[in-house]
């Protein structure tokens, strides 16, 4: 061998999924290594592309909601709210009070439901099997509540443009409030079980990080930003459903990295607790639905007596309500950043466009300076971090 | 013509005096709702829906039978006129009968557009309605008394455009109601369009009676071939059940205005017919069996090959088809008579007795495209003879292969018998036709065509109207458009060697080479098609 | 009876391929291919309130090399499509498909340009799950299914014998179809009509 010729060094790159147990669905990463140390990274996007906007202008306006479930389908609750919101904006709607506590209730239930999932499958990457079985023992009973109000658990298409269909049955309250009671238990044993680990600690103290400055850059929302030290939080900044009335903090983290940002949505769980206890408290008894014919049917006795209202109700179930011409853009805080819908109505049954804000979508372009100059292992930790859903990222 | 300058809403606008304020709304885009008025049909003005305001005066006019006048303010945003029509609306649903899951017209009903436009969303009627039975009136129309406006339109319709009254208003007052008089039924054959312009479900068509909802229906413009008239129709298809359900009549002012008679309605249960041809077949003596295209025309080309060598280009004829497009005649032309020289090219005559309406004729020929395939040239050549000829000398036994574009009852071509024997004798016979008939019953080779839903192509109408009736869809089955049945054929010939897309490629060969089609192709035909040049209409090319 | 009457008791006799399609149908240990919704329904199936475990599916196995069963668990978008036939490839036989849910059935609310309609175009399916997702049951019960169908695998080639066929009667009655439709099957034309 040669004395005066260094070897030549060259870096491998691998290929991470699309079927991969750790992308959290069918996420590609390109990643280029220098032995064990990343030296770029690139997602390839597009495996579940569903063409989800196109669909929805091809649907009624309530149609389209079944849509939007499958969007974020691990909190498919929020991706109707937003949805319906922008609608409910265009059209001017005033909705009912018992209908908005309803919607902030369950809104912050999907977001506990959808932080279960998320710790779940971020420490099982990490190697916490049993925290995997835990939070779905605590998520079934949230989807037990899915299914009692909207008959089916992950897809509830349960918000309607005007409110609901439906109130929500009796059992819902007891229900409710005995998860209040007892999910704090949880958290306890979450904490008990990975806050204090040392492999827990050392897998995700300083990994990850992510600057403040840098994850605006990047218009990163949700607890992604936040967890650098961000107040930014749409239901303070923009609130909506009447969130402005109910007292609740929003946890911010320090360093940006993923101990951090573990640490806020853990808080966050708490906090939206909070909120539905407040919520169940000032629930009166009242109507769900807007005051608007044009959007619901009327009782059923009423339908088959009368003739305005059989016309009412054939002409809603098979063409649909007709929004004025408008365009709207409502957001919020989904569990994974802020969730925007914008709707443009040009008069017609179905919408003429809907372009959805994706948190995942945006929150995934920081995957790369998240992992730059780190090992290999920390990409999964990162990707959990990110709490990315690939429904929301490829529509 | 005198004009007339008003507003609308605020918007200005100029039109010829005595039109009236719905559609001077509509020049400019402002909509004026009606249910009794139509523009085909003499103005009534009894269903008072469209009732407008007119700046300066105290009542509310009928938009319909308010002719304009020089700086008049009309005005239908009001609150006056909300009311009014919200009002309107009332009364019109106090008797209307709770049947909108079970009738036809809902999904395209004026009367449910309109109340979700205007009307009241509750009711407050609490008495009992009427509870009228169905009945058949004739010109496959059921009539239900129970959910008629009393608009009138249909009793205007049948007397205005087809001269009858077998429809009519009968008592009055509270008691009013639309019916025949003694059990008669209506016989007249524009009867099917009192169902298009009926604005809710109290007369309906038979044929379309519970067959689909309108909304999963895709409507397709195209033309009528059942005469030379060339109504412009829309084909209502069904994606789903990949059938065509009905047939109605589309706006055009050149040709049929707003009508179509029943036989061009009902044209869509041919398409369907059981015993359509789905299959080339090919009889062997006494056998026939299913066959392929690639073996039929190959076989067939070469056939007449054979023969046109053994016995001279007499000895073949060709009788052609007034149904046929003038891109398929194009294609025949250039084939049988160009390409391979024959002269005995004919176009079977289809003569019908025509009826006349006040404001309607159906026409003396069953042919769609008899204009087109003369202009074309799909006609006898030096010393060839026409179809009775043909025949005559297929008996004779100097003619061996005929090829029919189209095939039909024996009576078409001369007399019966005659026919048979003709048909008998012949060394080849090919059919290409969609439908069986005595003709394809007798044919060596059958080849499947397809109706006029099921290929594209242009006819020319008798007054020399070129129109499009594009694919709407195709049937299942082992069939070939008609004019790629033609170009196959023309390959294997070895006489027409382009490779065309399709018709509307033909179309443009067709326009450049004849100078009766000078000027048109199909962005120049639109949906409402266009005239043949003026000049040099009509005479054949060679 | 026979040879059982003879040998000493707790000896079961028995063929060998029943030992062998108990032993498959009892350990199916499916390969991880959730796309979608449909995936977080196939994670609870095997958490801890319905516990696939109990149905032989102790691990979800991350390669598909050391997999049984495919479990086809979302919408396949027309990009994912190549990625599935190679998994699917890469499982060694016996090897079983499932199609979960609606979209891997038939597209499910997704007739657009970029979902595949229908995860048998692309391999061949075991066994079909409806539902949009298909609840946690719904699925047990289709793994069931296909448990019950690998006890009718013979051990000599890959296809079971069929389940009882149901014969569906002809629909009658004034719903049954207008009568106008025309056939599927090339028709003959009529012989010789009337002169």
């Amino acid at each position: 061998m040669s004395a005066t010729a260094a070897p030549e060094f060259k870096t491998i790159t691998i290929n991470m999924g699309p079927q991969h147990p750790s992308t959290h669905g069918v996420l590609r990463l390109i990643i280029e290594l220098d032995g064990e140390t990343v030296v770029s990274l690139k997602p390839v996007m597009g495996y579940l592309h569903t063409g989800m906007e196109k669909i929805m202008e091809a649907k009624s306006y309530t149609k389209s909601i079944t849509v939007t479930d499958r969007m974020d389908y691990l909190s498919p609750l929020g991706n109707n709210m937003a949805y319906v919101g922008a609608v409910e904006r265009i059209m001017g709607l005033t909705i009912p009070e018992r209908a908005q506590t309803l919607r902030v209730i369950l809104l912050e239930l999907a977001r506990i439901s959808s932080h279960l999932v998320w710790l779940g499958t971020h420490a099982i990457d990490l190697g916490a099997m049993s925290m995997f079985l835990y939070c779905f023992r605590e998520r079934e009973k949230l989807l037990d509540v899915n299914d009692m109000v909207a008959g089916s658990r992950m897809t509830p298409s349960y918000f309607r443009v005007g409110g609901f269909f439906q109130d929500v049955p009796d059992a819902f309250v007891p229900h409710v409030r005995k998860f209040v009671d007892e999910f704090p238990r949880s958290i306890d044993e979450y904490h008990n079980l990975l806050t204090k680990n040392r492999i827990w600690m050392k897998r995700t103290i300083g990994v990850g990080t992510i600057t403040a400055e840098h994850a605006v850059a990047l218009s990163v929302t949700g607890p992604v930003l936040r967890g650098s030290g961000l107040n930014y939080d749409v239901r303070k900044a923009m609130p909506y459903c009447g969130y402005e009335t109910y007292e609740f903090d929003v946890p911010l983290g320090k360093n940006g990295d993923v101990y951090d940002r573990y640490l806020c949505r853990m808080e966050e769980m708490r906090q939206s607790l909070r909120i539905v206890q407040q919520g169940l408290d000032r629930l009166k008894p009242g109507s769900v639905r807007a005051d608007n014919p044009y959007l619901f049917p009327a009782r059923r006795e009423d339908v088959k007596r009368g003739m305005e209202e059989l016309i009412f109700h054939f002409k809603i179930m098979s063409e649909g309500f007709r929004p004025p011409i408008g365009d709207a853009y409502y957001a919020i805080e989904s569990p994974k950043g802020e969730l925007g819908f914008y709707v443009v109505s040009d008069g017609e049954p179905l919408p003429y466009r809907v372009r959805v804000r994706p948190p995942s979508f945006i929150n995934l372009q920081a995957l790369e300076t998240m992992c730059l100059g780190r090992m290999v292992a920390d990409v999964v930790a990162c990707i959990g971090t990110l709490d990315i859903v690939l429904g929301e990222v490829d529509r | 013509m005198a004009v007339v300058k008003l507003q609308v809403d605020g918007r200005e606008v100029v039109v010829e005096k005595g039109t009236n304020l719905i559609e001077a709304g509509k020049k400019v885009g402002v909509f004026v709702p009606s249910f009794c008025y139509h523009p085909g049909l003499p103005v009534v003005g009894v269903c008072r829906i469209c009732l407008c305001e007119i700046e300066g005066r105290p009542k509310l006019v009928a938009g319909c039978a308010t002719p304009v006048e020089e700086g008049m303010k009309v005005i239908t945003q009001s609150a006056n006129v909300r009311e009014a029509r919200k009002a309107v609306m009332e009364f019109l649903l106090i008797h209307h009968p709770l049947d909108c899951p079970m009738c036809d017209k809902g999904g395209e009903c004026t009367l449910q557009d309109y109340t979700m436009m205007m009307g009241p969303a509750h009711t407050r009627f609490t008495f009992e309605k009427q509870t009228w039975p169905e009945e058949d009136v004739g010109g496959k129309l059921i009539l239900n008394k129970n959910r008629c406006i009393l608009c009138l339109r249909c009793v205007n319709l049948c007397k205005t455009v087809a001269g009858q009254d077998e429809i009519a208003v009968l008592s009055r007052g509270e008691e009013t109601y639309i019916g025949t008089v003694a059990g008669r039924k209506i016989e007249n054959e524009m009867a099917g369009n009192i169902a298009d312009i009926c604005p809710v479900g109290a007369l309906t068509s038979k044929d379309f009676r519970f067959r689909s909802r309108p909304w999963e229906l895709k409507p397709v413009g195209s033309v009528c071939t059942l005469c030379s008239k060339g109504c412009n129709t829309k084909v209502w298809y069904h994606p789903r059940r990949n059938e065509v359900v009905r047939i109605t009549a589309r706006e055009n002012m050149d040709v049929n205005q707003w009508w179509i008679c029943d036989r061009g309605r009902g044209a869509f249960w041919g398409i369907h017919d059981p015993n359509r041809l789905l299959q080339p077949t090919r009889r062997q003596g006494d056998a026939t069996a299913p066959t392929t295209w690639g073996q039929a025309i190959p076989a067939i080309a070469e056939s007449l090959r054979a023969i046109v060598e053994r016995h001279g280009p007499s000895a073949v004829g060709v009788v052609a088809s007034g149904e046929l497009t003038n891109e398929e005649c194009y294609l025949a032309r250039s084939i049988f008579r160009d390409g391979l020289g024959l002269a005995n090219v004919d176009v079977v005559e289809r003569p019908q007795p025509p009826v006349v309406y006040p404001k309607f004729t159906i026409e003396g020929d069953r042919n769609p495209n008899t204009r087109g395939a003369r202009a074309i040239g799909l006609a006898p050549g030096p010393r060839g003879l026409g179809v009775a000829d043909m025949i005559r000398a297929a008996a004779e036994g100097s003619i061996h292969a005929l090829v029919f574009l189209r095939g039909g009852p024996l009576e078409q071509f001369g007399d019966p018998q005659a026919v048979a024997r003709a048909l008998g004798r012949l060394e080849l016979l090919v059919v290409m036709d969609p439908m069986p008939s005595p003709v394809s019953g007798r044919a060596h080779w059958v080849l499947p065509g397809v109706s006029f839903a099921e290929r594209e192509g242009t006819y020319t109408n008798s007054q020399g109207r070129v129109q499009r009736a594009p694919r709407v869809f195709t049937l299942r089955g082992d069939t070939r458009e008609d004019w790629r049945i033609l170009q196959d054929l023309g390959r294997s010939l070895g006489v027409w060697m382009h490779v065309d897309a399709g018709p509307q490629q033909i179309f443009q060969r067709l326009a450049a080479a004849n100078p009766a089609f000078a000027g048109l192709d199909y962005t120049v035909l639109g949906d409402l098609g266009a005239p043949l040049a003026a000049a040099s209409a009509d005479v054949a090319v060679g | 009876m026979g040879l059982e009457e003879l040998v000493p008791d707790g000896i079961l006799t028995t063929t060998v391929e029943k030992m062998v399609n108990w032993a498959r149908r009892s350990s199916i240990w499916p390969a991880t291919f959730g796309l979608a919704c449909c995936a977080i329904e196939m994670m609870a199936t095997s958490a801890s309130r319905y516990d696939l475990a109990r149905f032989g599916a102790e691990v979800f196995r991350a390669s598909p090399r050391q997999a049984d069963l495919m479990i086809v668990a979302g919408r396949v978008s027309k990009k994912m499509a190549p990625v599935l036939k190679r998994i699917y490839d890469q499982m060694p036989e016996p090897k079983w498909v499932i199609s979960m849910g609606a979209c891997a059935s038939c597209g499910g609310e997704f007739k657009d340009y970029a979902i595949v309609q229908g995860v048998d175009t692309v391999v061949p399916v075991d066994v079909y799950v409806p539902g949009c997702p298909p609840r946690p049951e719904a699925l047990i019960y289709g793994i069931m299914k296909l448990q019950e169908k690998i006890d009718r695998m013979s051990i000599k080639g890959r296809d079971p014998a069929p389940a009882a066929v149901v014969e569906m009667p002809k629909p009658t009655g004034p719903t049954a179809g207008s009568g106008q439709t025309t056939p599927l099957s090339g028709v003959l034309p009529p012989n010789l009509g009337p002169v």
